[in-house]
């Protein structure tokens, strides 16, 4: 039993990490219809400022607060330079961050190496509960998820702003005639977006080390936590995220590690085929209406 | 000065050219309405006119100003607010919230809240159906849900792009009556444009016949209602539109 | 979602899809000037071997090859079909392992396999076709990114029959009509006529009454639909077609390499595949040759070294699809034409 609740709890922070990339993903897929497969990038991207900023004597606030704002500013140009060019044929941004995943992963290579970089546990220690072990660590990265979680779920519900979202999600054309200005709507999305997954690669350092690789497979547990979810649907990204997050931390534990991968994306097609919506129903795309 | 000035418009889908040289204008406070057949250009041109279609050609003017190419949303604040065809309702969102999202392009976003009052004591179905999801509501209650989020915006011009489509004659007079109170209640003027004659005969001062795209007439109402050509293009022949002096409140 | 919103905007100058396919066809050139492409084609591409090339170029040139034929088969699914895949280098694998295990369990050589390798690859793409049938395009790119990642993983764990993470070795090409493959020089022939082929076959296709229908699902699928097409039909038939070609490509690859392993046809193949067509422009003839040299050669021509290779490869996608969305071969199809009406009018 001990060992199931560690499990779970090393699940949850490995969703939370997905769970970040994936709400970025689903505001900014479901808004702009842009495939950014270059998302998974930013998250490496973030969690090597981290480990630039701790490498060189700087704390691990410093480094993730560094992370967040460095992998939003990029995000914030590269929408302005070249995504925005590509709004009217999505498809073309998607061609696009094909190329921006080659050039953005080997310029780290270039300029560090291919190696595999760590920090060191910015909070060591367990937390002893009922007899189960909970690394601190873990925890820390799910109660700041959750944090952010909620602050972006209560933003988008509540808020005007969020209203006007949810709105440009649904039908741009339509928010438009309200006086929404769609477009600053589609760059913040990007910042916003590419912020968490900076604070998405900041907490994955902290948690194991990281290769300029990573991006590539966690950008398709985005996309999939995104759709299964429902575009534009963040309730819809996080229970997704959770779902995939535990089956994976759980198959690494008691299932057959090597199929971890495998399971999401199987589950991926499955809900696609019969429910190209999601699960919990979000917007077709963009161009739906 | 009118409110709303349009000036030798041309517009275009890419290649195909839609409106050729339309004029028209709108006074402050004015019901005018375009009248035509299924595929006149109608559509095309109140896109134009609320920022979604850049014209190839011409002026459009607001008090005056040249607001010619200006996206909707920088239209929306200036005042000019189109309830779109067929509604586009924001189906995932709720009544209320449709209704608030009217109000973005506001200034005095504190008075909101009263507003949203006032729209639920005037369209009594809004006030029933408050927290329903857009999507669950009627054709005709859309509708009405479509016109409030509109006026929502306190706009100075409104436009309307054919509400009665696809309603019941019942809720095509809930319609007509509307109509007449936003002149009367809002403050706003209108310029709607519709298939149904009866119903833009009704509430309009001023109307346009448009046909292929271009203005073919341009008149005051009662002289459109009796114009031959009118009869011919538009209504086939024969008859006056048939009116029935009980549905027409006196304007 | 039909094809039209989520078609990659490829569209050379001439506007309709009828003229572009006559450009294409060259109808607007003399029959000189349409015969200087293949010329030069069939000049170079047999004739290399008698320049003299090192080991090494004939080898990249030989990858080339390999590369061209599986993506002819993804432009007419791109290109003709409008529908976009990731997953193509998926199928190679598919193509590839057959090859291997039919050599190592059942003896088989390049010959007798080619066609299984063929035709198991085709089946396998209609089936990642299936779901584009449901789903709209950009969700569909993401399942075919996925069925790589899943192959990938399939072929990792299949214990000793895939051969695993390390991969399966295979032996040399059997001798055909007296001709012995031992030597690279003919390996690369061989690949080169089958370069040849699928140009033809391509041109075959996109000349043919079955490219028209395809091209008209590509533009308009609700309306190729109302015309009586049976769309979901003829994107399988597309997939298979497209699985075909990658099938054949990738039996050549693993008895060119003499070895295959699992990562050569994960995703990240797959998405080098998929920007390769793109850069060199899926719906011109030459495009996908051209993108196969470019991406091949180009490193080796500026000298760069791998990395800043990849980064100068990248840089150059995003500039081409920007710029030049048809791909190269269509910007430089246009430039032709601009010289040529000046050098007309002078």
């Amino acid at each position: 039993m001990e060992i199931f609740l560690q499990q779970l709890v090393n699940s949850l922070s490995v969703a939370s990490v997905i769970i970040l990339i994936g709400i970025g993903i689903t505001l900014i897929f479901g808004l702009t219809g842009i495939i950014n497969f270059a998302h998974g990038e930013f998250l490496m991207i973030g969690g090597m400022t981290t480990w630039l900023v701790v490498s060189n004597g700087g704390g691990f606030i410093i480094g993730l607060v560094a992370a967040v704002l460095f992998v939003g500013l990029l995000g914030f140009v590269l929408e302005r330079g070249l995504f925005r060019l590509t709004l009217d044929r999505p498809m073309n941004g998607f061609i696009i961050s094909l190329g921006l995943i080659v050039v953005l992963q080997h310029f780290v290579i270039r300029f560090w190496n291919s190696y595999q970089k760590s920090i060191p546990e910015p909070l060591s220690g367990v937390w002893e509960i009922g007899g189960v072990q909970i690394i601190v660590m873990r925890a820390v990265v799910v109660l700041i998820t959750a944090v952010v979680v909620a602050i972006t779920f209560f933003g988008i519900s509540r808020s005007r702003y969020g209203l006007a979202l949810r709105a440009s999600v649904a039908d741009q054309e339509t928010a438009s005639l309200m006086g929404v200005p769609v477009r600053r709507y589609i760059t913040g999305v990007f910042i916003y977006g590419s912020m968490l997954a900076g604070l998405g690669g900041a907490l994955m350092i902290a948690l194991f080390p990281i290769t300029p690789f990573i991006g590539s497979t966690i950008v398709v547990r985005g996309f999939a936590v995104a759709l299964i979810g429902g575009l534009g649907n963040v309730a819809g990204a996080v229970v997704a995220g959770l779902v995939l997050g535990l089956m994976d931390g759980l198959s690494a534990g008691y299932g057959l590690p090597e199929w971890t991968e495998a399971y999401s994306f199987a589950l991926m097609i499955l809900i696609l085929l019969l429910r190209p919506n999601g699960l919990l129903g979000g917007t077709a795309g963009p161009r739906a209406v | 000065m009118s409110l709303l000035e349009v000036a030798n418009v041309d517009t275009a889908y890419g290649a195909v050219a839609v409106n050729r040289d339309v004029s028209l204008s709108v006074a402050e406070g004015e019901i005018a309405t375009i009248l035509g057949p299924n595929g006149a250009g109608k559509s095309t041109l109140m896109r134009a006119i609320c920022g979604l279609l850049k014209p190839k050609r011409g002026r459009i003017m607001l008090d005056g100003h040249d607001v010619t190419g200006l996206p909707p949303d920088r239209l929306a604040k200036l005042g000019v607010v189109m309830v779109p065809e067929g509604r586009r309702i924001f189906a995932d969102l709720t009544v209320r919230e449709n209704l608030r999202l009217g109000a973005y392009s506001r200034e005095d976003q504190g008075e909101v809240e009263a507003d949203i009052g006032r729209m639920e004591s005037y369209f009594s179905i809004l006030a029933d159906k408050r927290s329903a999801k857009g999507g669950e509501l009627s054709g005709g209650q859309q509708q009405m849900l479509a016109i409030a989020r509109g006026l929502m915006a306190r706009p100075r011009l409104l436009l309307l792009d054919e509400p009665s489509l696809g309603l019941s004659p019942l809720m095509v007079r809930e319609v007509q009556s509307v109509i007449i109170d936003v002149r009367k209640n809002f403050g706003a003027a209108v310029l709607l444009v519709e298939q149904n004659a009866g119903l833009a005969l009704s509430v309009a001062a001023r109307g346009y016949l448009m046909q292929s795209g271009k203005i073919v007439l341009a008149s005051a109402i009662a002289d459109l209602r009796d114009s031959t050509l009118m009869r011919e293009l538009y209504l086939g022949g024969g008859k006056r539109p048939p009116i029935k002096s009980r549905d027409v409140e006196t304007l | 979602m039909s094809n039209s919103e989520t078609m990659v905007d490829t569209a050379p100058a001439p506007a309709t899809p009828e003229s572009e396919v006559k450009v294409a066809a060259g109808a607007h050139l003399t029959l000189v000037e349409r015969l200087i492409m293949p010329t030069i084609l069939i000049v170079v591409l047999f004739g290399l071997p008698w320049f003299h090339p090192g080991y090494r170029l004939l080898s990249l040139a030989t990858s080339t090859g390999v590369s061209a034929i599986a993506l002819y088969g993804l432009a007419i699914l791109v290109g003709q079909a409008g529908i976009m895949s990731v997953g193509h280098a998926a199928l190679m694998g598919v193509g590839a392992y057959t090859g291997a295990i039919l050599s190592r369990d059942l003896g088989m050589n390049l010959w007798t396999a080619l066609p299984f390798a063929a035709i198991f690859s085709a089946l396998a793409a209609g089936l990642v076709g299936l779901p584009s049938l449901r789903v709209g395009g950009h969700h569909f790119v993401i399942i075919t990114f996925a069925f790589c990642g899943l192959l990938a993983i399939v072929l990792t764990n299949g214990g000793a029959f895939t051969g695993a993470a390390s991969g399966l070795d295979i032996g040399a090409i059997a001798p055909l009509f007296g001709v012995s493959f031992g030597k690279l020089q003919n390996v690369y022939l061989l690949v080169a006529f089958f370069v040849l082929a699928s140009i033809a076959l391509t041109w075959l296709v996109m000349v043919s009454r079955y490219g028209r229908t395809l091209r008209s699902i590509r533009e308009n699928e609700k309306l190729a639909s109302a015309l009586g097409i049976d769309v979901r039909f003829h994107k399988i038939v597309a997939f298979m077609l497209s699985g075909a070609f990658a099938g054949v490509a990738g039996i050549l690859q693993v008895y060119f390499l003499q070895h295959i392993s699992p990562e050569l046809f994960g995703a990240f193949p797959s998405v080098y595949i998929a920007l390769m067509v793109m850069l060199g422009g899926p719906r011109m003839l030459y495009g996908p040759l051209a993108g196969a040299l470019i991406v091949t050669f180009l490193p080796e021509v500026l000298n760069l070294d791998p990395i800043d290779a990849r980064i100068a490869y990248g840089i150059g996608l995003i500039a081409v699809i920007l710029l030049l969305p048809g791909g190269v071969m269509a910007g430089l199809a246009s430039l032709y034409r601009t010289l040529r009406s000046k050098v007309a009018r002078a």
